[in-house]
């Protein structure tokens, strides 16, 4: 590994210019172009917050109330098959000679 | 010119919403960030974009900077480019493939002498150097690109990298090692793919 690492050094030191190439002029109009995308950004973001934050509450809306309707439909489903279904009533058992 | 200009004067005019000194303030940073960003640009962005990319992060929290006694706003910016760069290089979702033939003379020079298969030096072909570097590093996964070209390529201390990054020396450190690591198994597959193509 040692030699490896040196070996990477002297590499490494050989390719030392690799970034020393000069740098171009500040492109023309690159200030502008920077400004009015800070502009854009800035109505952006805060249409991205309004728009993101009101994804989330309606999916959690619909979340909700699709969780309540299965709740209430379980409810109401388990109550019809538990119901006992009376054939011999109060009033007939009177009546029975 | 440069000597003289008050980056915390500007700071503070463009804080008030002075369209001239935020031109002033984006002249006065242009080479630093242009700089950082050829350094760790990814493979298939745009120098000038990811430079502009920069550009609104910093005037977006412009807000947010304080002013530290002992640390100019350059080190601020530093950080702000570098952790930008880093998020780019992470959003490639794939990396450079390249093979032994397609290397010039020169290149495969160097891979020889890395891998030691040669003693030597390659001299005569020190400007394949860069080439065969950026093609190595190129395959490196981002943070441990990031820590190499810091630490070997631009030859900054593990403290200015520790700066620049958020991540503790130790750390710094221990990713160095483990990238250079990487490396040398990328280089080793490199030359076996070579002889199992031939």
């Amino acid at each position: 590994m040692n030699d490896f690492n040196q070996r990477w050094q002297t590499l490494a030191r050989q390719a030392d210019g690799l970034f020393d190439e000069e740098l171009p002029e500040l492109p023309f109009g690159f200030a502008a172009r920077i400004m009015a995308r800070r502009r854009d950004s800035a109505s952006e973001s805060w249409e991205d917050l309004v728009s993101v934050l009101g994804m989330r509450a309606i999916l959690a809306t619909a979340v909700v109330c699709i969780a309540t309707a299965g709740l209430a439909f379980s409810d109401w489903y388990e109550f019809r098959i538990e119901r006992p279904v009376v054939e011999r009533t109060f009033t007939s058992d009177l009546s029975w000679p | 010119m440069q000597d003289t200009f008050d980056v915390q004067a500007c700071i503070a005019l463009v804080r008030s919403g002075d369209p001239p000194a935020a031109e002033a303030l984006i002249a006065h940073l242009h080479p630093l960030v242009r700089r950082l960003v050829r350094n760790h640009l990814p493979r298939r962005e745009s120098e000038e974009d990811l430079t502009q990319d920069v550009f609104i992060k910093i005037f977006q929290r412009l807000e947010a900077y304080e002013q530290r006694v002992g640390v100019p706003f350059e080190h601020w910016v530093s950080r702000l480019t570098v952790r930008t760069c880093l998020d780019a290089l992470r959003a490639e979702r794939s990396r450079p493939e390249w093979r032994m033939a397609d290397l010039s003379e020169g290149e495969t020079e160097w891979m020889d002498f890395l891998t030691s298969k040669q003693a030597e030096v390659p001299s005569e072909h020190a400007g394949d150097a860069k080439a065969i570097v950026t093609r190595l590093l190129a395959l490196l996964p981002p943070s441990d690109r990031l820590v190499l070209t810091l630490l070997d390529l631009e030859q900054r201390s593990t403290l200015e990298i520790s700066q620049l990054t958020g991540w503790t020396r130790a750390m710094v450190k221990m990713r160095a090692m483990r990238a250079r690591l990487k490396l040398r198994q990328i280089a080793r597959r490199q030359m076996r793919s070579e002889f199992s193509e031939s």
